[in-house]
């Protein structure tokens, strides 16, 4: 026994060694697979606070960006007033937008106190939480474009999947005017590549449509998460092997991460009667 | 080690911490070359402070470094490795220490060359192992490689720099 006692004293490094990486690799699993809030990340009160308080410096230097980006939505906002007053003066269409429908998105304003753009697997921290009525699996956008998805709240802040994560998808579909006279779509996946903050590629998408650079990459009538129609970027690079079925694209996008301030949680409140639908139909199929 | 020394050593670790929190965070170039100065805190321990102590020390601070980059466990992990190893490389790089005198672990007690070598290894295994788990594998393998490099040149370059502002 002594002599057990003795071993252990001897290794003893390399025992504490040992305990504390598992630790650490149990942090990073938990961490990557479970959508529990935890105490090791920027939505702890404490480093969010923190955080907060060197943001509250920057966001002064930044209040040139900020107003450029706010004239810039007033813009696309009166834009869009107009095309609503347009719509109203039509009669006679097969197809009415149903006002539930038409009204199921909600928007709630938030900074973001934190944000990464570097690593393979980016976050923002943003400054609401469950008592702003945030929840898991909501959409942010930004003025700009598309930002990411809500992780995980606590009560005041939450935190959110950046579009620039390895594991994130977002379905997209390009638009033109080839495509919208041939009343044709060109439907495919935007995935970040891992390197460029600027960048995101674009899959999926059938080499025979007719696209071509600087197309504009919108968010899918197929997504649930976002608006349809949120921009993601413009299409910088394409090229087609002739042995492929698909398109290889890069987009250049819309949203500036490095520069982002405030953002938009969008609410969808059919989110969940449509996915209840769904679900309840697959189980059917099963039967 | 007597109460001002260690009042020093406490006093060091946190400029380091807040260095790397608050305004290294924000230094990247071209996307690949990335500034860990906060494993100086790790290396620059004296060489008297016992192995359990410097490898406890080495994953608070990963752990500290986590919370700020919302990466649980993944600077913890690699700082841990440093902690572990950080005596091995003493003994490895000082053979004669012991000998002759103790160890100093600073620019003017080792000299540059000496300490540039120790500065570089450390932060070549530091950073190797940071960047995989953080990529979850190996599935960006160059680009991975080319931050490791790129980041050990910066990082090195940084903890020996800011040893000559110390220094004065």
């Amino acid at each position: 026994m002594s002599q057990l006692f003795r071993l252990i004293f001897r290794i003893r490094n390399f025992l504490l060694f040992v305990i504390l990486e598992l630790i650490s690799f149990w942090l990073i699993v938990k961490n990557d697979y479970y959508w529990e809030v935890s105490f090791f990340n920027t939505s702890n009160y404490y480093a969010a606070k923190t955080l907060e308080a060197s943001n509250y410096v920057k966001s002064y230097m930044n209040l040139g960006n900020v107003n450029e980006q706010l004239v810039k939505e007033n813009a696309e906002l009166k834009k869009a007033v107009t095309a609503m007053q347009q719509l109203k003066g039509r009669e006679g269409d097969y197809y009415k937008v149903d006002s539930a429908f038409a009204q199921r998105f909600e928007f709630k304003v938030a900074k973001v106190v934190n944000n990464t753009v570097n690593l393979s697997k980016n976050y923002l921290t943003i400054d609401k939480g469950k008592l702003d009525g945030i929840e898991p699996g909501m959409g942010v956008i930004c003025p700009q474009g598309v930002v990411g998805q809500v992780m995980q709240c606590s009560d005041h802040f939450s935190r959110v999947y950046s579009i620039l994560h390895a594991d994130f998808n977002v379905s997209s579909e390009v638009k033109n005017k080839a495509l919208r006279d041939k009343s044709d779509k060109a439907l495919g996946i935007a995935k970040w590549g891992g390197l460029n903050p600027r960048v995101i590629d674009l899959t999926t998408i059938d080499r025979f449509k007719p696209i071509k650079q600087g197309d504009s990459v919108m968010t899918s009538e197929q997504n649930v998460i976002f608006p349809s129609g949120t921009m993601v970027g413009k299409i910088r690079k394409l090229s087609a092997k002739q042995d492929q079925a698909f398109f290889d694209i890069e987009v250049e996008l819309a949203t500036d991460f490095q520069n982002i301030s405030y953002v938009y949680v969008v609410n969808n409140k059919l989110k969940n009667e449509q996915e209840k639908l769904e679900e309840s139909t697959k189980v059917e199929v099963k039967k | 080690m007597n109460s001002q020394t260690v009042i020093r050593l406490v006093v060091t670790f946190f400029i380091y911490l807040l260095l790397q929190i608050v305004v290294l965070r924000n230094f990247v170039f071209f996307d690949v070359a990335f500034c860990f100065v906060y494993i100086a805190c790790i290396l620059l321990l004296p060489d008297e402070i016992p192995p359990v102590w410097v490898i406890l020390i080495s994953f608070l601070t990963g752990l500290l470094v986590d919370i700020f980059y919302n990466t649980a466990g993944v600077h913890a992990s690699a700082s841990v490795l440093v902690g572990y190893l950080r005596g091995y490389i003493i003994k490895f790089l000082f053979p004669t220490k012991g000998i002759e005198n103790e160890i100093v672990i600073s620019l003017k007690d080792m000299g540059a060359e000496r300490f540039v070598r120790y500065v570089a290894i450390l932060t070549l295994i530091h950073h190797s192992t940071l960047f995989f788990v953080e990529a979850g594998g190996f599935a960006f393998f160059l680009i991975t490689i080319l931050k490791i490099i790129c980041s050990v040149v910066f990082t090195s370059f940084m903890i020996i720099i800011l040893q000559y502002v110390r220094g004065n």
